[in-house]
């Protein structure tokens, strides 16, 4: 009996620890990933690699048009017409501590680091460069904490992320009231609740992909309904709907689709060629015709 | 009954406004079906209409100049390479040198790929083709006749011009005289040193033989300034420079987006009245008759009208369907077959049609002599 209440209260020492250590993310971890935002056509995350330089990063999500000269004249289909000039161009900035600032570099010479933000804006005939639409502060956060947990855990304020579950409040008998939700991972196993937690549960009450709905759930959703959560713009119907973040559309997981340009046939090319051979031909026939004369 | 048209030289005016015309409609395209289709036209007409004139034979250096340019073009795209997308076919990669951060940090090297190799190369054949066509224009129309169409002002300017042209090909027919002579001497040395031998000679005979052309043209009245009076002279100037200075400004108001609207247009019609007015007053004080001017007639305006209409033709096109004249290559596709541009293209190369057969004269070769040329000479 002794041996078996011990080893309960172990268990119950170990979950609890668990659990309390879980949420508790190490905050000096790096960023593993980049982001990107380009008005009008959305946000993206993307794994940052060694020497990713921001005009990698943007053909890496977007389909981009150059000049002959290397200026980017068209992103994604904007503009239509492809030209650009002095009022009429993408404005490239950087992200710099919660300020867009104008990139003094151009992007195939800005290195990346990881955690940057990228921001792109099409400047229409203002005599200066508009900045991008998104509130920079957090910014970083705000796109990529799907994809680097880092970000997850250092957002401030915007508790609710793009996911690809949603889910709903529900309610059942049971619960355990009093201890809100672990807001990170179900590791913590399901029949245990933290009343440790509730400090780290202050920050965003993400819900993750990985979070799986049970019966234990149940509960921590009741508790989030009943509780004013810090995360208090993050009502509980937000998270049945289909989240926003701000600004950006919904999908922001995937990368921003490519236009796919149909390949065009070789004939009006070959056609051409025909042309030009026919009259220099002539051209020849004629310098052989004043030879032989 | 066909008729045999009469060989005479077309007004060199004529030739210009044609060869004009073909470089306006290539400066607004880089689609390479239309370059070289361009290039084609102005073989054909060269190769038909050209003369037999020393100075008829030099279109194919204008050929090597423009191979020269695209080479340069690509040898510099490929060493500053910018806006390689990961779509790009990569040729090979240069090795990285990067610059120090205070020089901007511009970039030396890294992936050369098929699309900036291509871009690259289609510019550079846009500029050789614009210089093909100046140098059409050269081979076909007479310069020194062409210079007798400047306006009297510039009367003296047109003078030193002609002495200038005529001076080349002598300077060229001096050296070969030289080196023949050099070889009955058993003359030593090659290549650098032998330039010595040679310079000095050709020097000493440019410099003999320009001092005889001045004495001959001062005898017959060259080089006076005429009974215009002082002020005449001073009036003319100030309206010359008033009037150049109004262009500069006219044209870096139009070439300026931020320039205010004034600064273009206007200045630029200022400019063009002022110049003209200095004209006409410093060209009434110089008294000149022209001996057998030249004729401008239907095939003139066959000529000039079809390069016109090619420019036109083209910046139509151009304003309707700009996709077709610019092409981009990333992604790398085949280029299309603007109709329009292609149209006036072709006209175009009516003018070796239409422009009267060249003035042939029989050369006789020291090498090769064909009977039929002797012929032609004895008879």
């Amino acid at each position: 009996m002794t041996r078996r209440a011990g080893r309960a209260a172990l268990a119950t020492i170990g979950a609890l620890s668990a659990a309390v250590a879980i949420p508790v993310t190490p905050a000096a971890a790096a960023p593993t990933h980049v982001a990107v935002t380009i008005s009008g056509h959305g946000s993206v995350c993307f794994a940052w690699h060694s020497g990713m330089t921001g005009d990698d990063l943007l053909n890496a999500v977007a389909s981009v048009q150059y000049r002959q000269d290397g200026l980017i004249v068209q992103i994604d289909g904007t503009p239509a017409s492809a030209k650009a000039d002095n009022t009429h161009y993408w404005s490239y900035w950087h992200d710099t501590s919660g300020t867009w600032q104008y990139s003094s570099v151009g992007a195939g010479s800005y290195v990346l680091q990881p955690g940057a933000v990228d921001g792109w804006s099409y400047d229409d005939g203002a005599s200066s460069a508009p900045r991008p639409g998104q509130d920079p502060s957090g910014l970083y956060a705000a796109i990529c904490a799907g994809r680097d947990p880092v970000a997850r855990s250092s957002a401030p304020a915007p508790p609710h992320r793009t996911t690809t579950t949603t889910r709903a409040p529900r309610r059942t008998s049971t619960g355990r009231a009093g201890g809100p939700a672990p807001s990170v991972q179900s590791a913590s196993s399901a029949g245990v609740r933290s009343p440790g937690g509730s400090g780290t549960s202050a920050g965003p009450a993400t819900p993750t992909a990985v979070g799986t709905t049970g019966p234990a759930r149940a509960s921590a959703a009741r508790t989030r309904t009943s509780s004013g959560v810090a995360s208090s713009t993050a009502a509980p119907h937000v998270l049945a709907a289909a989240p926003t973040a701000p600004g950006a559309p919904a999908d922001t997981h995937s990368a921003l689709t490519r236009p796919v340009t149909p390949s065009r046939s070789a004939a009006p090319a070959v056609l051409g060629l025909v042309l030009a051979l026919l009259l220099a031909g002539g051209g020849g026939w004629a310098a052989l015709r004043r030879r032989r004369a | 009954m066909p008729s045999v048209r009469v060989p005479r030289a077309l007004h060199p005016v004529a030739w210009w406004l044609w060869a004009l015309g073909l470089a306006t409609a290539v400066s607004r395209t880089t689609n390479p079906l239309v370059l070289l289709l361009v290039l084609a036209v102005l073989g054909l007409v060269i190769a038909n209409r050209r003369s037999d004139a020393p100075w008829a034979r030099a279109f194919r250096y204008y050929l090597w100049l423009a191979l020269v340019v695209v080479a340069i073009r690509v040898v510099f795209r490929s060493i500053f390479v910018v806006g390689v997308a990961p779509t790009d076919h990569l040729l090979f990669t240069l090795p990285r040198a990067a610059l120090p951060q205070w020089y901007a940090g511009v970039h030396l090297g890294g992936p050369v790929s098929l699309e900036a190799v291509l871009s690259a190369g289609v510019d550079g054949m846009r500029l050789g083709t614009m210089l093909c066509c100046i140098g059409a224009a050269n081979t076909l129309a007479n310069p020194k006749r062409a210079l007798r169409v400047l306006p009297g002002a510039l009367y003296e300017l047109g003078v030193a011009v002609t002495v200038a042209l005529s001076v080349a090909p002598q300077l060229a027919e001096s050296v070969q005289r030289v080196r023949r002579a050099r070889r009955l001497r058993a003359g030593t040395g090659r290549g650098v040193r032998a330039l010595r031998g040679i310079a000095i000679p050709v020097l000493e005979d440019a410099f003999e033989r320009s001092l005889r052309l001045a004495a001959a043209m001062d005898s017959r009245g060259y080089g006076r300034t005429g009974t215009a009076p002082r002020h005449t002279r001073r009036v003319t100037a100030v309206f010359m420079l008033g009037g150049l200075l109004a262009l500069c400004a006219g044209m870096f108001g139009l070439l300026d987006a931020e320039a205010p609207g004034y600064l273009g247009v206007v200045a630029l019609a200022t400019g063009g009245t002022l110049c003209t007015v200095g004209l006409a007053v410093g060209g009434r004080r110089v008294q000149r008759t022209s001996y057998r001017p030249d004729q401008w007639s239907i095939a003139e305006w066959l000529v000039a009208g079809s390069g016109v209409l090619c420019a036109a033709l083209v910046g139509l096109a151009a304003s309707l369907d700009p996709a077709g004249l610019d092409t981009s290559f990333s992604p790398l596709q085949w280029p299309t077959l603007p109709l329009i541009a292609v149209l006036g293209v072709l006209l175009s190369a009516s003018a070796a049609l239409t422009a009267p057969p060249p003035v042939r004269h029989p050369v006789i070769t020291t090498r090769s002599v064909r009977p039929a040329a002797t012929e032609r000479v004895a008879a």
